[in-house]
């Protein structure tokens, strides 16, 4: 969803350059810019991470922290019915700092559709996580896991950068241990289980099956043509955007349309699916990689993370 | 001879055939139906192409277009505009009202700064004009400077409907008063 | 000063959290899914039959009320008329579409009132982005189509959302608004291998991933899709396919309807 004008020759340029598979910046139509990533960023939650898509100073920028709660349960909220799974909330906000169009209430419909897409993307099976782990005591308590985004930058395909950090954020992630026990209730005389959770900062767990959290590939459709990774002018030329996320094992995900300006045919549809199968894996594998470098980089030293680090790579 | 019903999408006959009509549009070189409701084939002058258009059951409703002449009533008078609620276009009813202005300079043709608002329109006259472009965010913009242009109907102060006497003036026919207005010709 | 339009909770003394009344647990549904046996006797790939009726709501502009199985919809369409929302971007080349959607309260088998907000946001951006493509936006500049789907009862979330999306399309037909084609929607659960057409709720609960696709059948356009759960390439596939021809057959059902109303 773009913002700004753009002029009938600039639309021209940037299409027939599309079709000759060469765009604005040199890249041709499904090569992404450059991924960075920082772990670890925000102190104040559990697990955090920041991304960037594009060179230092344009690109798009978003910045994904975890909070963990614990929620009573109620039989009346469809997701836990169960009684033996936690929760994920994700929030996606935009800040003024990313574009000035940015600025008052007008990102608050763009934000809600982030929302949703995210909230599609990793909140279920689908994602991989193991659901069983963030519940303490079944039918009775479980942990809320509140990710929130926050988009500092922004220079087209939003959608990329926020799986990304997500995936990062989650990977980071560090749940405090909670200890189960059975309490009898000296004034009733019913045994019912109790939680305490563990003040020592080193009895942590991570979350299980993070590594599964899929990736996001955003193809815009350009006339007949699609690009991945679309700066802002390709944004506002194009005409439908799908967004496709894929885990390591080449599983689709979730797919989803957005943009309402045309659709697209089934069989544009079906080549988006099989080129994402490609590509998503090994976007996967080099995150990975990048994460890896991460861990030993601060495994190494004992300081905590201070802001030299954020801005060194910011 | 019953004629036949489509849908929207429905295909109707190709470019080379038959030329677009209303309720229709053109894609890749065939001509696909627009609203639901009867087709018709409209005969042309010869040695043109046949007009096929679609005419739904609703009356449709009509929208702004530039050149077209409104029908509107006037809510607000300001020092260098007139506020006119659109209520009619060409024959076909608004669904809603769109709002339109009067600019001062496009009241009348002639002695266009020495024009008075006040003695040319007031709140509740109704009156026909042509819109002369898409305008601001908020309305269209609109002209009364041609003859056939300005108000239809107006009552005076105490009520009575008045009767245009001449190009600015209308006088109301139980008191004798003459007030101001920009009149459209009666005939 | 008391008023009597808005109705304050605090007075009222309702239990803080109340739930209805447990019926006896229901038997494993996957099961008889898988095995072709649904329990409305249907196959894997059947839709619920289709009741449809236009101009129910006389102010409206356009209206439809549509019947899918237990699923209950009413759909009012306003337009072409002046913008109305505040903050909308007002084009002098194209008109704006304004879907909102709602649930009623006792749409569900659970009130739920203050939750239904969110999920409501976004069922009316799945609505815009469903139906967007199919209406002639560049002959409405300046002015706005607005469209209200309001849900009486629902049976399976993605099956009222594709019962809605039909419903408005049939809504903005009876308005006379000019679109490019007819929308059809088509909702699909997987179990296991087999792709399910049409789940009612009871069947949803235990899907493993979901399609929701809106499909415009003349342009062969897909307008609006949205997959969720794991799937495998060809399972997908297989689904958006299986969801395209279903789509074809409910469009002629809807054209049918929408021939002989005239």
């Amino acid at each position: 969803m773009s913002f700004s004008p753009i002029s009938i020759s600039e639309t021209d340029y940037i299409s027939k350059g599309i079709e000759k598979n060469f765009r604005l910046d040199g890249r041709e139509n499904l090569m992404y810019r450059d991924f960075t990533v920082v772990t670890g960023v925000v102190s104040q939650t559990y697990g955090s991470a920041r991304c960037r898509l594009g060179h230092l100073g344009k690109g798009s920028d978003v910045l994904v922290g975890i909070k963990a709660e614990i929620a009573n349960w109620t039989p009346g909220d469809p997701e836990t019915e169960a009684g033996d799974i936690g929760k994920i909330v994700c929030n996606v906000e935009i800040s003024p700092i990313a574009a000035q169009f940015f600025v008052g209430r007008s990102s608050e419909e763009f934000a809600l559709e982030l929302s949703h897409l995210l909230t599609r993307a990793i909140s279920g099976p689908q994602s991989g996580l193991d659901f069983k782990q963030l519940c303490i005591i079944p039918k009775q308590a479980y942990w809320v896991l509140y990710v929130d985004a926050l988009v500092l930058g922004y220079d087209g395909n939003l959608i990329d950068p926020l799986l990304y950090a997500t995936r990062a954020a989650f990977s980071d992630l560090l749940l405090p241990k909670v200890i189960v026990e059975s309490v009898l209730d000296e004034d009733t005389k019913v045994e019912h289980q109790a939680f305490e959770i563990l003040d020592d900062p080193s009895a942590v767990q991570t979350l299980n099956g993070w590594e599964n959290i899929p990736l996001a590939a955003t193809f815009y459709i350009v006339g007949k043509r699609y690009v991945i990774d679309c700066s802002v002018d390709e944004e506002a030329i194009s005409s439908a955007r799908v967004t496709v996320t894929a885990n390591q094992n080449g599983e689709i995900c979730s797919v989803q349309k957005g943009n309402f300006k045309t659709g697209l045919s089934p069989s544009l549809l079906g080549e988006i699916l099989t080129i994402s199968k490609k590509l998503l894996p090994s976007l996967v594998l080099s995150q990975n990689a990048k994460l890896e470098q991460l861990n030993l980089a601060k495994s190494d030293s004992s300081a905590p993370e201070t802001s030299f680090t954020f801005l060194n790579f910011f | 001879m019953s004629l036949t019903t489509v849908t929207p999408g429905k295909r109707l006959g190709i470019t080379h055939d038959y030329s677009a009509g209303k309720g229709t549009y053109v894609r890749n070189g065939t001509i696909f139906a627009t609203v639901c409701g009867k087709k018709h084939i409209i005969e042309n002058e010869p040695g043109t192409l046949p007009i096929i258009a679609v005419l739904g059951k609703n009356q449709e409703s009509a929208i702004p277009v530039v050149g077209s002449e409104i029908l509107g009533k006037v809510t607000k008078i300001h020092a260098k505009q007139a506020t006119v609620s659109i209520m009619m276009i060409g024959n076909v009813p608004c669904r809603k009202d769109f709002h339109g202005i009067i600019r001062l300079q496009d009241v009348r043709a002639t002695e266009k700064d020495k024009v008075k608002i006040f003695e040319c329109f007031r709140p509740g006259d109704v009156l026909r004009a042509q819109i002369i472009s898409m305008g601001d965010q908020r309305s269209y913009y609109l002209s009364t400077a041609k003859n056939e242009y300005g108000v239809v109907f107006a009552q005076s102060s105490l009520g009575n409907t008045m009767i245009p006497i001449s190009w600015n003036e209308m006088q109301d026919p139980k008191t004798l008063i003459i007030e101001n207005r920009k009149c459209a010709k009666p005939f | 000063m008391f008023s009597s339009r808005a109705f304050d909770n605090r007075l009222v003394n309702v239990p803080e959290q109340s739930i209805p009344p447990f019926l006896e647990e229901p038997k494993s549904i996957k099961d008889s899914v898988i095995n072709n046996s649904r329990l409305d006797g249907r196959d894997q790939v059947t839709p619920r039959l289709l009741f449809i009726k236009t101009g129910l709501v006389d102010k409206a502009h356009g209206s439809a009320y549509l019947e899918q199985g237990k699923i209950k919809i009413s759909c009012a369409v306003y337009g072409p008329r002046p913008v109305v929302k505040a903050g909308a971007v007002i084009s002098a080349t194209t008109g704006n579409l304004e879907c909102e959607f709602s649930f009623s309260s006792f749409s569900s088998s659970w009130r739920t009132v203050k939750q239904r907000d969110t999920e409501e946001k976004e069922i009316s951006q799945i609505l815009t982005q469903a139906l967007g493509p199919s209406i002639c936006l560049h002959m409405f500049p300046k002015s706005s189509i607005d469209v209200y789907v309001t849900v009486i009862e629902s049976d399976g979330r993605l099956a009222t959302i594709a019962a809605a999306i039909k419903c408005a399309t049939i809504a903005l037909v009876d308005a006379s608004i000019d679109m490019f084609d007819v929308v059809t929607c088509v909702s699909a659960s997987l179990f296991n291998n087999s792709w399910v057409i049409d789940c009612t709720q009871a069947e949803e609960n235990e899907e493993d991933s979901s399609i929701l696709l809106s499909y415009m059948v003349s342009s062969q356009e897909i307008t609006n899709v949205i997959q969720t759960g794991k799937t495998s390439i060809e399972l997908s596939q297989n689904g958006l396919n299986l969801c395209v021809d279903v789509g074809s057959k409910i469009y002629q059902a809807m054209c049918q309807y929408l021939s002989k109303s005239l």
